[in-house]
């Protein structure tokens, strides 16, 4: 379970201090499906940076499964990200100079998989995400639905437990979206936690529960 | 070919300015390290470039004149001169180390007999070749065993194979000529073979004494092609000269004209400059390189990467690149090396001093790697993330 406490992220000097984040406290239990929606500037991406370990928050307590990540080193918190928690962007964070097998390879090679290992779950995601064909195009090769699918088949080859999606519907088609948002679903029935932060309310339609924010705090 | 090409420099266009910025430093490098192994003698007048020829030439002083002359005043009129006394066989052993090509022919007096030990020698020059023969030619084979014969030494000549032999200290010669008889008191017993056979005749042989310095007053005429050897041959023939007791003095015959050595002085300042600048291009291109990389970096730091294990992938691939750059630039320099006629000797690049410079030029490289490196530490993940 992700458990936040009081969170508060600020920017600027002590005269110019701006709340990016303010008391934000949630829970998100294990393989639940949510939503954080919001207007630009209501500090929905930034839960999720502190959430993801990119970004640490200026006071406040993080907790997964009752361990306080936000007390931890910075060496330490890079494990935690590595073993539990994988990224789906907006602008899909491919690796342009990678192959779409490559790039989803990344979080293998972070872990330390052996080459067979590797090769096995890349082939699986692969498949899932209907891309197996794409193996060795790159990035600039491939449309944007492609694109986000790799990035998927990437979050979820890492087999991490928890799946941050920031806007993953931004940069896509009605088309492509929907599949998106299909392909979401399914992967929050494999028994993922999977949050996505939107501000498209068909995405957050299909979630199970919708965290709304602005101004930095939790209203909904 | 374009997957395999990507594959091995990932980001193409940057990894190319690279590899040629690398190549552009090592190969001013090596060239630098060439340059330097030429040394900066002003005296030898190199041109940066160009295989160089200088010929000089040793004299012997006259003994009398010499013993008017003060050490210091030797130094700086003669330049190089020196000496104290003087031994033969030393000298003949001087003389291969000088690697001669221009003496041709050394002219001896035979004493009693061809074998005898205690023989009269003149080292020439060409002006042998104006000598009156009575039969045969003295224009022969530097590197074959012949002599040309005074006429007094006739009677020694036997017939062999249907060749004319001559035993010169039991060493059998081919008479290839025969000298006409010069006057009653002449030189009737004079023996003249190659520079090249004299040095295998002397092998064993005991000299007296070098006589006739008057008739022939240069000893001998070097010359040296090799860019590397000249230095080397300078330094022994000083040493040398300095460890014998006889006056001697070397000049060089050939000079390259004022103008010539101001662009050679020029020329190795520029290409050491090119190097400078080169180094620092490729600071700038490392730079650039690893900032082309800030959204990668980004992204593995989102997946968890370790930035010491982010070090060791740009490490791994500027090393990809720094091998193919050593690899061009050696392929390089043989093609230059071919067009401007210099000679491919491993060892004028692996000498003492320039073992040096190519390990500084590799350090330097490596640690303008390290402090571009050390940047990726300061890239903040959500800030990479937004870079293009």
């Amino acid at each position: 379970m992700i458990k936040l406490e009081n969170i508060v992220k600020t920017y600027g000097s002590k005269e110019n201090r701006t709340y990016a984040v303010n008391e934000v406290s949630m829970n998100i239990d294990d393989g639940e499906f949510v939503s954080i929606m919001g207007k630009s500037g209501s500090g929905k991406s930034t839960i999720l940076n502190i959430i993801g370990c990119i970004d640490s928050a200026t006071s406040g307590t993080y907790y997964v499964d009752d361990i306080c990540v936000s007390d931890m080193s910075i060496g330490k918190r890079k494990k935690f990200l590595r073993e539990n928690i994988s990224f789906i962007f907006q602008d899909f964070a491919l690796i342009d100079d990678y192959t779409v097998y490559e790039n989803i390879e990344v979080p293998l090679i972070a872990k330390g998989k052996s080459r067979k290992e590797k090769k096995a779950t890349i082939k699986k995601y692969m498949n899932m995400m209907g891309i197996e064909k794409l193996a060795r195009k790159y990035p600039n090769q491939i449309s944007g639905g492609e694109k986000q699918r790799c990035a998927i088949a990437r979050a979820l080859a890492s087999g991490n437990s928890i799946i941050l999606a920031d806007e993953p519907t931004g940069a896509l088609d009605s088309e492509n979206s929907k599949n998106v948002i299909e392909i979401l679903k399914q992967v929050n029935k494999l028994g993922k936690t999977v949050i996505v932060v939107t501000h498209d309310i068909n995405v957050a339609n299909a979630t199970n529960r919708i965290v709304k924010l602005k101004d930095g705090r939790i209203v909904e | 070919m374009y997957y395999y090409v990507k594959k091995y420099f990932r980001s193409i266009l940057t990894s190319i300015v690279l590899v040629i910025s690398l190549v552009m430093t090592i190969f001013t490098t090596i060239n630098v390290a060439r340059i330097n192994s030429i040394g900066d003698s002003t005296d030898t007048n190199k041109k940066i470039g160009y295989k160089y020829s200088i010929d000089f030439r040793v004299h012997k002083i006259n003994m009398e004149e010499s013993e008017n002359l003060e050490y210091e005043d030797t130094i700086d009129d003669l330049n190089e001169s020196i000496v104290k006394e003087f031994s033969n066989n030393d000298f003949i052993e001087l003389l291969s180390i000088f690697s001669c090509n221009t003496i041709q022919y050394v002219e001896m007096n035979a004493g009693e007999g061809v074998s005898k030990t205690d023989v009269e020698m003149y080292i020439g020059n060409s002006e042998i070749i104006e000598l009156p023969l009575v039969k045969g030619t003295i224009d022969f084979e530097v590197d074959k065993l012949v002599a040309v014969i005074g006429n007094d030494l006739v009677d020694y000549v036997y017939e062999e194979n249907n060749k004319e032999m001559i035993n010169l200290n039991d060493i059998p010669f081919e008479v290839g000529g025969v000298l006409k008889t010069t006057s009653p008191s002449g030189k009737d017993n004079r023996i003249i073979v190659s520079y090249e056979n004299m040095k295998r005749f002397l092998q064993d042989y005991q000299l007296d004494r070098i006589v006739n310095y008057d008739y022939f007053p240069e000893y001998c005429v070097c010359t040296n092609d090799s860019e590397m050897k000249l230095e080397s041959d300078l330094e022994k023939i000083n040493e040398y000269l300095n460890s014998v007791n006889c006056y001697f003095e070397i000049d060089e015959v050939a000079r390259m004209m004022d103008i010539e050595y101001l662009y050679s002085v020029i020329g190795k300042n520029v290409v050491k400059l090119i190097n400078i600048v080169c180094f620092f291009n490729v600071f700038l291109v490392v730079l650039i390189w690893i900032k082309h990389k800030n959204k990668e970096f980004a992204i593995r730091k989102t997946f968890g990467y370790s930035t010491l294990r982010i070090y060791g992938q740009v490490i791994y691939e500027y090393m990809k690149c720094f091998v193919l750059a050593v690899i061009l630039s050696v392929i390089l320099q043989i093609i230059y090396s071919f067009i401007k006629s210099i000679p491919l000797d491993l060892s004028i690049y692996v000498s003492n001093g320039n073992i040096k410079t190519i390990i500084y030029t590799f350090v330097i490289l490596i640690v303008e790697l390290l402090v571009n490196v050390l940047y990726i530490s300061k890239i903040e993940t959500i800030n990479g993330m937004k870079s293009k």
